[in-house]
């Protein structure tokens, strides 16, 4: 996700305060709203991100990284070293494991730029596997999180509306 | 969040209509319509004096939120965009008046003609047609037809001077690359990888533009309104600039906008669109800046879910369609990665 837990909840109370029950008509839909409410205001100091998706994601991360420093072993041009982490991913808090996910995403970001500046003084095979090993990676890092997200409801977000009808959705300029 | 009060709302607009018109009108009760995730969008009725004469219509404010996805806004480019192709031939509701000024509304904001008629979405059940095949070739034609009329029109010495954008063709590509990167690094609040592997791949394929002409930026199934089988208004101006015609090609091209349909916007075949655009316009349409520009569209449309996540978390901005969108980045950036890949869009 790429919000925070706490915003995501907060927001979601505010609209139901402020968009939602407002406009309500019906007086048990409108406790139902409530309740709704008041059990993510209960449940929003009890939750966090899930830690294994993260931790998954940093063992792919480690991994790639690692692979690279590898096959670039012995080239006149490195990358940015990689210095495998003191501390074992799995006793970080979440907060810090999600800090260590992002700083192991910048140094994808810093081999990536690499390779394009390097490239040519690179030998063609080392660049190719380096190339496919974080390709694989950002791959397969991207179909975990697409696993695990929904289809998108933006038919109905933009009508207000779940009825397909006709295809046309109200709009004006 | 910016949230302006109905009533206050109504005296403000009757008393920006009457300055810009020098004698007295009145706003009817306003409508706030749902659609758009950026400006903000109000319909109503109004009247005023023009020339000793009462004048009645329908218009629509659209006022660009402090806080919104593109913020800071400014109604200029939609404004002067609009305003100088207004007998152009594209479909466009006529504008009225603008400002920047945040006195008036506390946002900058404009006023334009309310144009009857539904808008199609992309998204179409269970991957279908969208159209009857009588409808789609109507609107698939009067759709290329306005594309190449736009760019076809000669901006030069016309209020479209003042839009942003490129006026080298060597230079189209990569003005649109700095704005979409300086764009992802205010909103970014971790880094993305598959973002910095597309920005280094356009700026190794940027493509020199065959002319620069007016590009609206988001030209697409969605954004058109239909009346009667014809399209009755082409909407959301907000990207529009100068550059390189196939970015608008490119961006109605891409699958976010047909999903599984082999139809560009359900509306035309791919072939069909080259053949048809490069006829009209006379412009020739060279496919590989058509996906270049598809890259560089889904590279843009992630990273506007950058955008919409982190206007929602900064907290100024409660509007829970932000969020959705940026939930849903990893689809896009799913589309990136394989159009990165060498897969064919």
């Amino acid at each position: 996700m790429n919000n925070s837990l706490n915003r995501l909840i907060d927001g979601i109370v505010i609209a139901l305060e402020r968009e939602i029950i407002p406009r309500v008509d019906d007086a048990y839909a409108r406790g139902q709203a409530f309740a709704v409410m008041d059990l993510l205001r209960n449940m929003r100091p009890r939750l966090e991100w899930s830690r294994e998706v993260t931790l998954a994601q940093v063992g792919l991360q480690e991994a790639a990284l690692k692979q690279v420093d590898d096959l670039c072993r012995g080239q006149v041009e490195r990358p940015p070293a990689y210095a495998p982490p003191s501390a074992a991913s799995t006793t970080l808090e979440t907060k810090e494991l999600e800090a260590r996910r992002d700083r192991l995403e910048a140094e994808v970001c810093g081999v990536l730029k690499w390779l394009t500046e390097h490239r040519a003084a690179l030998d063609a095979a080392v660049a190719k596997s380096v190339e496919d090993t974080l390709t694989n990676y950002m791959r397969e890092a991207v179909k975990r999180e697409l696993a695990l997200t929904a289809n998108p409801l933006f038919a109905e977000i933009s009508r207000g509306a779940n009825a397909w009808g006709t295809g046309a959705g109200r709009k004006t300029c | 969040m910016y949230q302006p009060v109905e009533t206050e709302l109504r005296a403000r607009l009757t008393g920006f209509i009457e300055k810009q018109t020098g004698g007295p009108a009145t706003v009817g009760e306003l409508t706030r319509y749902s659609v758009g995730f950026s400006w903000l969008t109000y319909g109503f009725e109004a009247t005023w004096e023009e020339g000793g004469n009462r004048q009645q219509h329908k218009l629509i404010a659209r006022i660009g939120p402090p806080d919104g996805i593109f913020a800071p806004y400014s109604a200029v480019p939609q404004f002067v965009a609009l305003k100088a192709i207004e007998h152009s031939g594209v479909p466009v509701p006529r504008v009225y008046w603008y400002t920047d000024s945040h006195e008036v509304l506390g946002a900058p904001f404009f006023l334009m003609e309310k144009v009857e008629g539904e808008a199609p979405l992309p998204w179409v059940p269970g991957g279908g047609a969208a159209f009857d095949d009588a409808t789609r070739a109507a609107l698939g034609e009067q759709f290329v037809a306005g594309l190449a009329r736009l760019h076809g029109f000669q901006w030069r010495g016309t209020p479209a001077e003042q839009l942003d954008g490129a006026r080298d063709v060597s230079q189209a590509a990569g003005a649109q690359i700095d704005f979409w990167e300086r764009y992802l690094r205010l909103h970014e609040r971790r880094p993305y990888p598959i973002l910095e592997w597309g920005l280094l791949w356009l700026r190794a394929n940027s493509p020199r533009a065959p002319r620069i002409s007016i590009i609206h930026g988001d030209y697409r199934i969605g954004n058109f309104l239909v009346l009667d089988g014809r399209i009755s208004a082409m909407l959301d101006w907000e990207l529009v600039h100068l550059g390189d015609p196939h970015q608008d090609l490119g961006w109605m091209c891409m699958r976010a906008f047909r999903g599984r349909s082999p139809l560009m916007c359900h509306l035309v075949a791919r072939d069909e669109l080259y053949r048809r655009y490069q006829e009209l316009s006379g412009i020739v349409v060279d496919p590989s800046a058509v996906t270049f520009y598809e890259i560089f569209g889904t590279f843009t449309l992630a990273v506007m879910h950058v955008g919409a996540a982190n206007c929602f978390e900064g907290g100024n901005f409660d509007d829970l369609r932000m969020a959705a969108m940026g939930a849903q980045l990893w689809r896009l950036l799913s589309q990136l990665e394989r159009l990165l890949s060498g897969e064919k869009p």
